[in-house]
């Protein structure tokens, strides 16, 4: 149940095949069906016939070769039963030596001799598979499930269609009529009985009816069947000439149930399920019922699954009944298909070696990968760094520009500055220098009067004056001895620096020369 | 897909042995290949990287740290500008302060016209301060050393009284020019001679 569970949570890589068992689709020519088994429903499929729906159909009676023979017990445990069926197919059931045949088979162990058993063994040429689903295969690569109706009424049981008992399941075909004998939700036997709605035709092509051919004939069978309710007075030699021959092929039938009362330690038969190749025959099922004396019922097992009230093959439906059935307990034993659909990737070797190959790249290519990455990792840092770096060429080429024209700034307000500094210079030294020649230099013709002035006042006359290398050279004379001491007392008294020779009198003049310095 | 299947039917057809063997040759081909040469290009390209990323990085820090020197050197240049032109403000107020002042000393600034007419004077002066010129002599020079870079003597001889060439002495000195008697004489005989000096300056 856990590993059920755990199955379905599988992501769908994962699990062997990718199907579900929830839709069912059946194809047969240009029928259609999808069953939802779940949801006892089933519609006509219009969708992608490759998908995880379950793709079935199935191998019409009239393909398959049917071959039963009984073997003792003790043989079966001596022999490979496989080959062993082969073999007495081969030999014994008239089928071509040079067709390869697909041969399933079932060991029925009912038969009231017990030291024997019977194999009921339903043959089909593989050229019959590989050439009827040719379409199918083209366009899936698969098919999941072929299945054989006399098989196939098994899964009625298993799906709980109908309620397990001693059934018999007659298909009338057009020349031959197919028995299937199940009893308690077993297969208990297949019998063919040959002749079958061909002779029902024939008798009635005899009565030389009007425009009759086979396909009045179907349409005489599905829609009136032998129903006397459906039938005018007139018409009544035509029933009473199908009830005539169905009762014939009752009785054979009959008879054979009888033959399976007397070989296999069963019950009675209890229920019957008739139809035919034309579909169910109308009045036929009470017709059997009141000539036999057991419940009979047309093939509407997918009557419950109908809701759209649609045409269903009732053989399809058989087959998509099976093929879920067989999916869901995994029982392909009866599986006519040569194109089973194929496990999920890993589980191919295409798939293995794959993951074979996937794994070495990624445990030798991990630590190059690695290295790549962290190189990768680098050479993204790089970029990075070298567009930092170039923008950071940039700015430094413009902080470096920018510096050089503070520089070039700096050096010129210098400049400037010292410029200013030298005219300032310049100006303060011209002014100095200005002032000081201005302010240093005493008037000659002040200081000439000065002393002329004193020398006035004192009586000294002036002889003569020389002035030269700043010092005054004054010759005086005065009629007084003391007119030049005095003169020269006031010079001094007055700031100025006196030299003098000395004070000579000659001619009655008090004669001297004075020396100024400046 | 058809390879796929074609890959199914060859391990298909083959024992376990075969199959195992296989898959053995593809991991040792695999594994040559990503060692051989996958292993040692990545390598290489990891470790160009790396060594480059180093290298970058340095490149990066150089950068970074020239560029905080340079900012540091902005913010120093920019300071001192502003100093400087503060400075720059500062001092060209004081040579506008000093120009103006030098303007008032445009007396001092050599013309040859207004020395010219200096000497032309002189001697109408002299007569009007009553004296007579008797001699008149001028010569000029240039020196480049000091501020006071020209110069002309003047060397008048002539007679007058004391007096008058008090006057006469007084009048000049008394000019705003830079002008210095170097020597003077008179002598009993009223004869005199003076030795002016006009001073000047020539940019």
């Amino acid at each position: 149940m856990k590993l059920t569970i755990l199955n379905k949570l599988k992501p769908s890589f994962l699990k062997k095949f990718d199907y579900t068992t929830d839709e069912v689709i059946g194809i047969k020519d240009n029928e259609k069906f999808v069953l939802y088994p779940k949801r006892k429903l089933i519609r006509i499929y219009r969708g992608n016939l490759k998908s995880k729906a379950i793709l079935s159909s199935y191998i019409p009676i009239e393909q398959a070769i049917f071959y039963s023979f009984e073997i003792e017990k003790n043989v079966i445990e001596k022999v490979d039963i496989d080959n062993f069926v082969e073999t007495k197919v081969y030999e014994e059931a008239g089928v071509s030596e040079i067709e390869k045949y697909l041969i399933k088979y079932k060991i029925i162990d009912s038969v009231k001799d017990e030291k024997i058993v019977t194999i009921e063994a339903i043959i089909v040429p593989e050229s019959y598979i590989k050439h009827s689903y040719k379409d199918i295969i083209e366009k899936t690569g698969y098919i999941d499930y072929i299945s054989f109706p006399a098989f196939a009424y098994k899964a009625l049981y298993e799906e709980n269609i109908i309620k397990k008992a001693n059934d018999l399941f007659v298909v009338f075909l057009y020349d031959k009529v197919f028995l299937t004998f199940y009893n308690e939700g077993e297969l208990l036997s297949i019998v063919t009985i040959s002749g079958g709605l061909d002779k029902i035709y024939e008798a009635l092509e005899k009565m030389k009816i009007k425009n009759f051919n086979i396909n009045v004939f179907e349409k005489l069978l599905t829609k009136k069947g032998v129903n006397p309710l459906k039938y005018t007075n007139m018409e009544k030699i035509v029933l009473n000439e199908l009830q005539k021959e169905f009762l014939s092929l009752i009785n054979i039938i009959n008879s054979q149930i009888e033959k399976i009362d007397s070989k296999y330690n069963i019950g009675q038969i209890e229920r019957i399920y008739v139809t035919s190749e034309y579909g169910n025959i109308e009045g036929l099922r009470d017709y059997i019922q009141e000539s036999i004396g057991i419940d009979a019922f047309g093939f509407d097992f997918y009557e419950e699954y109908n809701l759209d009230r649609l045409a269903v093959n009732p053989f399809l439906f058989l087959g998509m009944i099976e093929a879920h059935n067989a999916y869901v307990k995994n029982e392909q034993g009866y599986n006519f298909s040569l194109y089973l659909r194929k496990p999920t990737l890993f589980y191919r070797p295409s798939g293995r070696l794959l993951l074979l190959v996937f794994l070495a790249i990624f445990v030798f290519g991990i630590y190059p990968l690695y290295l790549y990455i962290n190189g990768f990792n680098y050479h993204k840092k790089n970029q990075s760094l070298q567009k930092e770096i170039h923008n950071l060429i940039i700015e430094n080429a413009k902080l470096t520009q920018l510096l050089e024209k503070n520089k070039k700034k700096e050096k010129q307000i210098l400049k400037e500055n010292m410029e200013y500094k030298k005219n300032i210079s310049f100006a303060k030294n011209f002014i100095k220098t200005i002032y000081e020649f201005k302010y240093g230099y005493i008037p000659k013709s002040l200081e000439m009067t000065d002393i002329t002035k004193v020398m006035n006042k004192n009586k000294v006359y002036l002889k003569e004056m020389e002035y030269e290398n700043s010092e005054f050279q004054w010759k005086v004379f005065a009629f007084k001895e003391t007119n030049i001491p005095n003169m020269v007392n006031d010079l001094i008294k007055k700031g100025f620096k006196i030299k003098m020779d000395g004070i000579y009198f000659k001619d009655g003049k008090y004669n001297s020369t004075i020396r100024i310095e400046e | 897909m058809k390879w796929i299947s074609e890959i199914d039917e060859f391990f298909y057809s083959k024992t376990l042995k075969d199959t195992v063997m296989i898959y053995l040759m593809i991991i040792s081909v695999i594994g040559f290949f990503f060692f051989y040469y996958l292993l040692p290009a990545a390598k290489k390209y990891r470790d160009n990287e790396f060594k480059f990323y180093n290298s970058t990085k340095t490149q990066l820090q150089d950068l970074k740290n020239r560029k905080t020197v340079l900012n540091s050197k902005i913010i120093l240049t920019t300071k001192k500008i502003k100093n400087l032109s503060l400075t720059k403000i500062s001092l060209k107020k004081e040579k506008e302060f000093f120009d103006e002042l030098i303007k008032l000393f445009d007396f001092v600034e050599f013309n040859k016209y207004k020395w010219g007419f200096f000497v032309k004077n002189i001697v109408v002066n002299a007569q009007e301060e009553g004296l007579k010129i008797i001699s008149f002599t001028n010569s000029f020079f240039s020196d480049n050393k000091g501020i006071i870079n020209k110069k002309m003597e003047i060397v008048l001889k002539g007679k007058g009284e004391y007096k008058n060439l008090l006057y006469f002495l007084y009048e000049y000195e008394n000019l705003k020019d830079l002008l210095k008697i170097e020597s003077l004489g008179i002598d009993k005989n009223k004869d005199f001679h003076i030795k002016f000096t006009l001073y000047g300056y020539e940019r």
